[in-house]
């Protein structure tokens, strides 16, 4: 194992901007089964992405191979910024679907634990278990900006869904990523709540230069709200969508939903 | 149409089975109801120790010689003696358990690879000897423990703390390795994929989350040590136990009474106090 150099809590932020993925005829395997089938795709830095398509598409594994989570079984997958895979790991920030909080610490302890990619073991520890005074504050900031300043000691277990949600923002927030990465952000949200959430990734995104994925589930959100669509079906794109100078997606016509959503198998499917 | 039929009526086999085995056991070793009442001589015996509970002894019974301490500081020290020997034990046990408990379940091997590749064979071969250092250790219950260690060291307290913290850290490590596997996966799988090292992974995502279960059932062992230790009295060590068995000998069950009543007072007294740390935590 490699020493990490020494890092403070004070030392400056790493550079901002996102990161850009290319894609060449990815394909992922899981026992057998193929959930992504040679997929040809170019993320430019800083995009704004929604992925949408039916359960099983592959959205998840898509957004694990732009983790570095998954690795693809055959083909290519390259990203710009020249990171070692431990940088990469440590600058993207994925906001899983079930949240993924430790259930008894509080949410300071949780958001801290955001970056823990940057320390060694031991140093690890302590900045999670003994954090500096200006590391407290940082996380109170940051709660503050995704709106649960006051939550900063409460028990992680005792908060709302909604509640906890927001803590797993902060917690990728606090990591300062270059790729923000969301599971199905809004899930279990009501539509309002929805908006929301969605409006909150984009303007953090935004602000620090991320790119961001998200999947979602709901296509109106992610035409209102996204500048690019990606549709997959079956592992493979079957809709790219790029909103028009009209700001419009004319891409995503109810005939392209119907063949990305619909129950008819395309194709060369197996349904 | 009628319901496809199940494998339902494997319950009440199962249950026949069950009846059935109590009954051939009870034959076997000539159970007799009777057995439990006593007869001749125990019934005086078993009206004298009914008498004394009633009465428990608030002084020696008898003369003591001159210099013997209070009846009352007697049994304080004796408790005292006990939960030494109980912590001294558990704080061995504990962070041995633990250690061994982490290393024994699967989360801990998974952690890096993140379950995505099983553990080479190098791993799975140290946690199963890890996994059978642990059976070995509780297969055999402190007493015998004990006895091994009163015959190769002597009646020294060292020996005694040991052989209570082998086969308590082994059951430790059995139970916490099993409450480690039961924390869910994804809190410290989400952090390695933001780059944590698997090492900081465990402490901050895994061992957390089974923290109250770990805790709780500490706590309950820590009161088995107690009793463990009291027991351990009647080897000559001067927790509790040697004064039950000093007393017992003399027939003074009035002073035996009192000194199981202290032991169950002390028990209630950690309970409590386990009880409101668990309120805390959970």
């Amino acid at each position: 194992m490699t020493r990490e150099p020494r890092k403070t809590d004070s030392e400056p932020s790493r550079p901002p901007g996102g990161i850009g993925f290319g894609l060449q005829g990815a394909t992922v395997r899981f026992s057998g089964k193929v959930a992504l089938e040679s997929l040809d795709l170019q993320l430019e830095p800083g995009a704004k992405v929604a992925l949408i398509g039916p359960s099983g598409a592959g959205k998840t594994t898509l957004l694990r191979l732009l983790a570095g989570t998954a690795e693809p079984n055959e083909g290519d997958l390259r990203f710009t910024g020249g990171l070692s895979a431990r940088d990469r790991l440590s600058c993207t920030g994925f906001i899983h679907q079930d949240h993924a909080l430790v259930p008894v610490l509080r949410v300071l302890q949780n958001v801290l634990a955001g970056r823990l990619g940057r320390y060694g073991s031991l140093q690890g520890l302590r900045s999670v278990y003994f954090p500096s005074r200006e590391s407290i504050e940082a996380v109170h900031r940051t709660l503050t900006r995704v709106g649960i300043g006051e939550l900063l000691y409460q028990r992680t277990d005792r908060l709302s869904g909604g509640e906890q949600q927001r803590v797993a923002i902060a917690r990728a927030l606090y990591q300062e990523p270059r790729v923000l990465l969301c599971d199905e952000p809004v899930a279990s949200l009501d539509p309002s709540r929805s908006r929301d959430v969605v409006q909150l990734l984009i303007e953090l995104a935004t602000e620090s230069g991320a790119t961001l994925v998200t999947s979602l589930h709901d296509e109106r959100l992610a035409a209102q709200f996204f500048d690019r669509v990606i549709g997959l079906r079956s592992g493979r794109v079957v809709l790219d969508s790029t909103r028009d100078s009209a700001g419009e997606h004319p891409a995503l016509s109810p005939a392209a939903l119907e063949a990305l959503f619909g129950l008819d198998a395309l194709p060369g499917e197996t349904p | 149409m009628p319901a496809p039929r199940g494998p339902l009526g494997m319950r009440a086999l199962t249950l026949v089975i069950i009846a059935l085995a109590g009954l051939v056991a009870a034959r076997y070793l000539g159970l007799d109801l009777a057995g439990v009442l006593p007869r001749d001589a125990g019934k005086a015996m078993a009206a004298d120790l009914l008498g004394a509970a009633l009465h428990p002894a608030l002084d020696y019974e008898t003369e003591v010689p001159p210099g013997t301490p209070a009846f009352g500081l007697k049994i304080l020290a004796a408790l005292w003696q006990t939960l030494l020997f109980a912590a001294a034990a558990m704080s061995i046990a504990l962070p041995l358990g633990l250690a061994l408990g982490i290393l024994a379940s699967d989360r801990f091997w998974t952690l890096r690879t993140q379950g995505t590749r099983p553990p080479s064979a190098l791993q799975r071969t140290l946690q199963i000897a890890v996994r059978t250092l642990i059976a070995l250790m509780r297969s055999l219950h402190e007493l015998l423990w004990a006895v091994l260690f009163l015959a190769a060291l002597g009646l020294n307290s060292a020996a005694a703390v040991i052989s209570i913290a082998i086969p308590f850290a082994g059951t430790l490590a059995k139970v916490g390795s099993e409450m480690i596997d039961e924390t869910t996966t994804q809190p410290p799988r989400a952090l390695v994929g933001a780059g944590a090292r698997p090492f900081t992974a465990l402490f901050v995502g895994v061992l957390p989350a089974a923290a109250p279960d770990l805790l709780s059932y500490a706590f309950y062992r820590f009161e088995c040590a107690i009793r463990s230790a009291a027991v351990l009295g009647f080897f000559g060590y001067p927790t509790i136990g040697l004064y039950v068995a000093q007393s017992f000998e003399n027939y003074q069950l009035r002073e035996v009474w009192t000194y199981l009543y202290a032991l169950i007072a002390l028990v209630v007294v950690v309970e409590a106090w386990s009880r409101g740390v668990r309120r805390r935590l959970s």
